[in-house]
This record gives structure tokens, C-alpha cells and sequence, in this order.
């Protein structure tokens, strides 16, 4: 089976190492064309020369800041720090002593600020849910279980034609690994929300 | 859709109102991607400084005839495409006053650090070279390279495709 030459530039382009090895393995009269495309799209993107850091406005003058000698600042600082000192010292009203009432066992406790406590509500993630596949291609549930989480799905040729009729819980690790494992085939998440899907080997699905 | 440099669209609104230096600011933000874009369609620095401040200095001319239809970044660098592909089609010769004992070859700053794909870049049209440019080293997306390029997505995607094909041959050593 010839691939696609898109679908092989979006996977020399975007895929992992990982997931192109596997679809090697799942192509193997293919890897000379997936390894040529990916040698020239990486040596594309590390061909990019470093860009030139914004500097200042065009046309800015730049502005040199001249250091003051430190006596015009150490001078006023400490004649201000003095002025504050004596005026506090000579206005401030002196401190009243603290009293503290002796505790008695029967006075009425003051109204005491309520502060809230944590408490263990119970509360857990959303509960998980039970998808019912009936009667749905392999594909179409794949592409239904990513949209559930705003994820996309590229499949490579050869997923199995199969009709899936399964129930899958959320709270499992992902729904759509278990699919994987039930159907053979292996899905890559690619970080920027789509989800290579490569189909297992013929010689491992009859293992 | 928002190309992810153009931030400043204060600063676009302050520089069409006669904000210089919004002007300035908002010219140096983008100097460095314009400038890239440019190194790679003509795949010479010195060049390429040259015709970017070229593409600059005409943007703040002609800023009052940006409508806002586009965002300012697809206009700069839709305005610096079509200006460094021009430059490179333009005939080659220039004349440069020389002394008699520097008149030998001058050796042209080429951006590219890898020489093989430099190479293989040089065979291939400028305005090939400009949309692989915007999507392998600008990373824009094909709906932004249409848009740039003033094409559809389809034929944006066709240019694309074509290009890299072509540049994959040639970085092989095969025929373009």
C-alpha cells in the first residue's frame, strides 16, 4: 500500500520519532520515502537562522544615566530619617499598658471572629462516565472519543474495518488506549491536540 | 486567526492616528520576522538587510492605506514577500565602486548555516523559497499562508506541497 504524500509530510513534520518508527514497522516498502521526507522537513526547520532580538525603537536616543555624586543622597536621606525620629519622639503619645483579664470560668466568651474551616466536602472529580459505542466504525469512535476532549485524530491507512460495540468508562486511564489495545492499534498523542492513530502490524494482532 | 507577533494592535491604531514613536516601536517589533522571511527568499544578509528596511520604511509610508481586513503582520509580511521576490527577479548586476586591488569576488553572507540546504534552497524559485520560509522557519499555519500569499487554503496547501517536494529532491541530490 502506497501512503498519501501529505499524510507523510504531516507525520515527518509532526510526529515522534517514536511514531514513525512504528509506522516503519507498519510500512516497511515505505520507510525510504517517511525517512527522505523527514530528513528534508528537520533540515528545513534547523536551517533557521537565529533571529535578531528586538532592540530599542527605531529612531530612540538612548538616554545615559549620570551618576550623582553620594553625598547628594546619603545627605538628605539621613537628614530626613533624623526629622522623623524627633518627631515621633517628641509627639508620639506613650504607649498605654496592656491589660490582660484573668481568665474566670463563667465570664461569656467574647464574639470571636469565625474562621472558616476546611472541611472534607467529599468533593472528587466528575464522576466517570460509561460511553456506549453501538454499531460505530473503528474510526468514527476514535475521532468521537478525541472531539470528547477537543482533540483530533490523523489515522494512518490500514486501521482494521472493524464495527465497534463497546461500553468504555472514562475512568479509565484514556478510552481511547483501551480501544487500542481491544482493536490493535497504537495511538500517539502529539502535543498540540491531535492524535496520530497507527494501526498494529498484521503479524502482531494475530499474536 | 491571529498571527502571534502581532500583539500591538494598540500600537497600530496609535501609529495611524501620527504616533511616531508607536510607528517606531511597532516597525522594530516586527523587524526581526520580516527580516527572516527576507533572508530566506533571498538567501543573502546583506541583501536582506537592505531590502527589509526598504519594506519598513515603505509600511510607514503607506500605513494609511492598511483597511484592518488583514492583521498588521499578514500585511508586513505579505508587503516583504512580494518585495524581496521582486528584488531577487530584478537583474543581478550592480554596480559597486571598487579599488582595483579589492575587485575580486566578494563572498555573499548566505543566512543558512547548513550548506546543503542552502543550496538546495538556491534552486528553487524565490517564491518557493518564501512559503516554505513562512511555514518551516515563521511556522505559520496554512490558513495564515494563504492569507499572506492572498490565495485559498487549497492552492496554498498545493504551493506548499510543491515546494517541499521539490526542495526534498534537490537537498537529496536529484533533480529539482
Amino acid at each position: 500500500m502506497k501512503l498519501d504524500d501529505e499524510y507523510l509530510w504531516a507525520v515527518a513534520e509532526t510526529g515522534s520519532d517514536e511514531a514513525l518508527e512504528e509506522l516503519i514497522r507498519r510500512y516497511p516498502s515505505e520507510a525510504e520515502r517517511i525517512r527522505s521526507r523527514r530528513a528534508a522537513a528537520r533540515a528545513l526547520k534547523r536551517s533557521r537562522p537565529a533571529m535578531t532580538p528586538v532592540s530599542a525603537p527605531l529612531g530612540a536616543r538612548p538616554v545615559v544615566a549620570r551618576r550623582r555624586p553620594l553625598i547628594w543622597v546619603v545627605g538628605p536621606a539621613a537628614a530626613l530619617g533624623i526629622a522623623i525620629a524627633l518627631s515621633v519622639w517628641r509627639f508620639a503619645p506613650a504607649p498605654e499598658p496592656i491589660v490582660v483579664p484573668a481568665p474566670t470560668p463563667d465570664a461569656p466568651r467574647p464574639n470571636l471572629p469565625v474562621v472558616a474551616q476546611r472541611t472534607d466536602t467529599g468533593l472528587k472529580g466528575p464522576p466517570p462516565e460509561t460511553i456506549h459505542l453501538r454499531g460505530a466504525k473503528l474510526g468514527d469512535a476514535i475521532r468521537l472519543l478525541l472531539a470528547r476532549e477537543g482533540r483530533t485524530a490523523e489515522i494512518a491507512p490500514g486501521l482494521p474495518e472493524a464495527v465497534v460495540a463497546e461500553d468504555l468508562t472514562t475512568a479509565e486511564s484514556d478510552p481511547v488506549d483501551a480501544l487500542g489495545k481491544r482493536y490493535g492499534f497504537t495511538a500517539f498523542d502529539q502535543g498540540n491536540g491531535t492524535v496520530l492513530v497507527i494501526p498494529a502490524r498484521e503479524d502482531r494482532i494475530a499474536q | 486567526m491571529t498571527i502571534s507577533f502581532d500583539a500591538a494592535e494598540d500600537l497600530v491604531s496609535r501609529a495611524r492616528a501620527g504616533d511616531r514613536d508607536s510607528l517606531d516601536r511597532l516597525l522594530e517589533l516586527n523587524r526581526p520576522r520580516i527580516l527572516l522571511l527576507v533572508k530566506g527568499v533571498l538567501l543573502d544578509v546583506e541583501e536582506a538587510e537592505d531590502v527589509t528596511q526598504d519594506v519598513l520604511a515603505n509600511a510607514a509610508r503607506k500605513l494609511d492605506t492598511f483597511d484592518g481586513r488583514a492583521s498588521f503582520a499578514t500585511w508586513l509580511y505579505r508587503m516583504a514577500l512580494n518585495r524581496a521576490i521582486s528584488h531577487r527577479r530584478a537583474p543581478r548586476f550592480r554596480f559597486r565602486w571598487l579599488d582595483l586591488d579589492h575587485a575580486q569576488s566578494i563572498p555573499t553572507q548566505v543566512p543558512v548555516t547548513d550548506l546543503d540546504v542552502a543550496d538546495a534552497l538556491s534552486e528553487l524559485s524565490p517564491a518557493e523559497r518564501g512559503v516554505l520560509v513562512l511555514h518551516y522557519w515563521e511556522e505559520l499555519s496554512l490558513e495564515e499562508i494563504a492569507q499572506v500569499l492572498g490565495i485559498r487554503l487549497s492552492a496554498a496547501k498545493m504551493r506548499l506541497h510543491r515546494a517541499r517536494e521539490r526542495f526534498r529532491r534537490v537537498y537529496e541530490g536529484g533533480t529539482p
